[in-house]
């Protein structure tokens, strides 16, 4: 029981150090957050994913259990995401910065979609391989009034999260057609 | 501490398993109904607490019995109520006489509003202790009469009545003590 | 006639905060045993020179389960941000799929 007590102690008072590590993201969003009229701030470590795991059902099937199974690889998980009151009030310049990082060094473009129109949206899907295993995954979408990245470091392909869709407020990754022909309708609209 | 429904699901689900903190966190959902229904009927801390504590101890002998959060909030207001009522009448809390013997000494009219909560609080002491119960469980979790009827196991219309009374009783104990009794007797008089 | 008194009923009941450290202290009331759970009464009763050891264990075994409840809401809160998470992830992944899309449409007609 005393090593159990040891132990207990030690994740309880390394947890807070770990909550306040700003880690997973090499850039300064220091400027940014003033602005923002919300922030969404998750850090999460390799420690803090196995307690996370800890907490998940592992029924097998169930779906708690096909994250836990996820988890597994993973080392990391970083998001940030500001919103903002109006359009404009960031730069996307400093998103194309935050981008430069993921060209080269391992990682590879997924998607890229940026905007031809000034407050346009830009979108980036990086992942980083070394050989056949997958390292990390980066997202990065910038919309007018609203920045996200997202960080998952370790084994995981976006399929993976397309699997959990529809569970845990996940939505549904795969396009249905309605929502096709809408982007069709959106499409011509904007081009006319 | 706020958490949603489904949350509080799962937090049961994990206590029931034996999860010691998961039950700690049941404890710390409801502790402020359950204190507080108790610290209303009692109207004393300690005692509250410590009757608060045992009710969650005998929520943790019966917790494989507890189908879901709402069974589990309905279950401790019973128990916790069934609990004050046994106390108000063991111990006669504070009630040498009845509500309607005792002299109230005059408030200026103007009193706060927070006096007037506190000297409420104290003239519900006085009341028989089902009625207490009522009361409290009526303004403090706004139950209606049914669902008090099912907690307490008593006829709807004796729940009524015994309101119903339990309200007169205050009202003119209120009055003669010039509490609020402007707005009291101006309500009586339209 | 009786709603004034009903709105200062109202006021007067409202909920009060339990006292600071409740869930720990019935925490450190509960049985760490099924055995105790039951009931059972103990095989010897206390003597006194085993109070302060008595007193020592309930102690430990008080602080022992607030470590453990620390670490159940610790793994809770990393629970809801992961989910958090992977819902933001996954938003955003749906959005980039729908450009990717639009694109790939957009191509497709001209």
């Amino acid at each position: 029981m005393t090593r159990t007590l040891a132990f207990a102690m030690t994740v309880a008072l390394c947890a807070p150090w770990a909550w306040a590590q700003p880690k997973g993201f090499d850039f300064d969003w220091s400027k940014l957050a003033p602005k923002a009229a919300e922030t969404v701030e998750v850090n999460l470590d390799e420690n803090m994913l196995r307690m996370a795991g800890r907490f998940m059902a592992g029924k097998e099937g169930g779906d708690e259990a096909a994250v836990k199974d996820l988890l597994k690889n993973l080392r990391g998980i970083y998001v940030r995401v500001f919103r903002f009151n109006s359009a404009g009030e960031y730069s996307l310049g400093d998103v194309e910065k935050f981008r430069s990082q993921y060209n080269g060094g391992g990682w590879n473009k997924i998607v890229d979609t940026r905007s031809g129109k000034p407050g346009g949206e830009n979108t980036g899907v990086y992942m980083k391989t070394n050989g056949d295993v997958i390292q990390g995954l980066v997202v990065i979408a910038a919309e007018p009034k609203e920045l996200t990245v997202v960080n998952i470091m370790g084994d995981i392909r976006p399929e993976q999260i397309q699997e959990l869709g529809g569970k845990f407020g996940i939505p549904n990754i795969g396009l249905p057609d309605v929502t096709k022909r809408e982007l069709k309708r959106r499409t011509k609209d904007e081009d006319e | 501490m706020r958490e949603e429904p489904a949350q509080i699901a799962d937090t049961l689900r994990d206590a029931q398993r034996g999860g010691r903190g998961a039950f700690a966190l049941l404890v710390e959902f409801h502790q402020n109904m359950v204190y507080s229904l108790l610290v209303h009927m009692l109207g004393e801390e300690a005692v509250a607490e410590e009757i608060a504590q045992d009710v969650f101890l005998e929520l943790h002998k019966n917790l494989n019995s507890m189908e879901s959060p709402v069974h589990l909030a309905r279950w401790l207001r019973m128990v916790a109520s069934r609990r004050g009522i046994d106390e108000v009448r063991r111990r006669r809390f504070r009630a040498p006489q009845g509500i309607e013997d005792l002299p109230e000494p005059r408030i200026e009219p103007e009193v706060e509003d927070v006096l007037l909560s506190a000297r409420l609080r104290r003239l519900l002491e006085r009341l028989p202790a089902k009625h207490r119960a009522i009361v409290v469980l009526r303004y403090q979790e706004d139950l209606d009469p049914g669902e008090i009827a099912v907690l307490l196991e008593m006829p709807v219309a004796t729940v009524k009545s015994t309101l119903h009374r339990a309200l007169g009783m205050l009202r003119r104990a209120c009055e003669r003590a010039g509490l609020g009794s402007q707005e009291f007797t101006q309500r009586e008089a339209v | 006639m009786n709603e004034e008194i009903e709105r200062k009923l109202s006021e007067a009941l409202r909920r009060k905060r339990a006292p600071e450290g409740f869930a720990g202290r019935v925490m450190a009331r509960l049985p760490e045993t099924a055995a105790a759970e039951r009931g059972k009464p103990a095989t010897m009763p206390p003597r006194r020179p085993w109070l302060a050891l008595a007193l020592a264990a309930g102690l430990a075994l008080a602080s022992f389960g607030g470590v453990r409840y620390q670490q159940y809401r610790q793994g809770q809160e990393a629970k809801r941000q992961l989910l958090l998470a992977l819902r933001i992830a996954g938003e955003k992944l749906t959005l980039a799929q729908h450009r990717v899309a639009g694109v790939n449409e957009r191509r497709g007609e001209q």
